[in-house]
């Protein structure tokens, strides 16, 4: 049986193409990592300049949502210390109407 | 890897060897074999690493041969080729048609034990059978194997 079985030996070069194969795998798998990584940092970095363009976005949509209001029904006007106070529907947005007499 | 694969790269070209009869057919398995494994390498036992080695390889083997049967035209003419000397051609023409009268796991069993050198307690950790069913299954293979062999001579 063991003269059938002879030891034969592989070819060379198996272990090189493996290396090689491998070192390939290897640089393939870092660059999509790399790539993600970069992608969170700039994420990062954008996400409080959006923040403040968010909220100064939804404070101006808010305001001018709130004068158009008050610009078309009758506001109930209250004088406060020679500045008149619009009432306006928005509890969280006060509008007033400053005027000061020309300077003679 | 590289480490398992030198320490195998013998071993298991011998075993696919005698499931292909085609030298670069073999080392093709026993790349894609390795690059597959280390592909899982996050999910793997160390300690089961060569078990793998041979379950992988031997299951590429296999779908080889299946795409070989149905695409019968793409074989190559293996007594005209480098192969052939590697053996004597009738001894391998003999070999290899008792072989292939086994079953798949009588077959495995006989080439992990006679060209990997595989212990009975290694078989019993491959295979997942109790170790009298090894040895009564590996007698019994190597015996239907020594039978067909006798019949190949007449």
């Amino acid at each position: 049986m063991s003269e059938l079985f002879r030891q034969l030996e592989p070819p060379p070069g198996g272990l090189r193409r493996l290396q090689s194969a491998l070192d390939h795998r290897r640089v393939r798998s870092t660059r999509p990592r790399l790539a993600l990584a970069c992608a969170i940092a700039v994420l990062l970095a954008l996400l409080p300049i959006w923040q403040r363009w968010h909220a100064r976005a939804v404070l101006d949509a808010r305001f001018s949502a709130a004068l158009a209001h008050a610009n078309r029904s009758e506001p109930a006007i209250i004088v406060e210390n020679g500045a008149a106070l619009l009432v306006a529907d928005e509890p969280n947005i006060r509008i007033y109407w400053v005027a000061t007499e020309p300077a003679e | 890897m590289l480490a398992c694969y030198q320490r195998l790269q013998t071993p298991l070209f011998n075993v696919l060897y005698r499931w292909l009869w085609h030298t670069q057919d073999c080392e093709d398995v026993m790349h894609d074999a390795y690059l597959r494994i280390w592909d899982q390498r996050q999910r793997i036992d160390a300690t089961k690493l060569d078990a793998l080695v041979y379950t992988t390889a031997l299951n590429l083997a296999k779908n080889k041969l299946r795409w070989r049967s149905l695409w019968r035209f793409g074989v190559r003419d293996e007594e005209a080729s480098d192969d052939a000397r590697l053996d004597g051609v009738q001894d391998r023409k003999r070999l290899k048609s008792a072989l292939e009268a086994l079953d798949t796991d009588s077959r495995n069993l006989v080439l992990l034990s006679e060209c990997a050198g595989f212990t009975t307690d290694e078989l019993v950790a491959f295979f997942g059978w109790p170790a009298g069913t090894v040895a009564s299954r590996k007698h019994r293979a190597l015996a239907q194997l020594r039978a067909a062999l006798r019949e190949g001579e007449r």
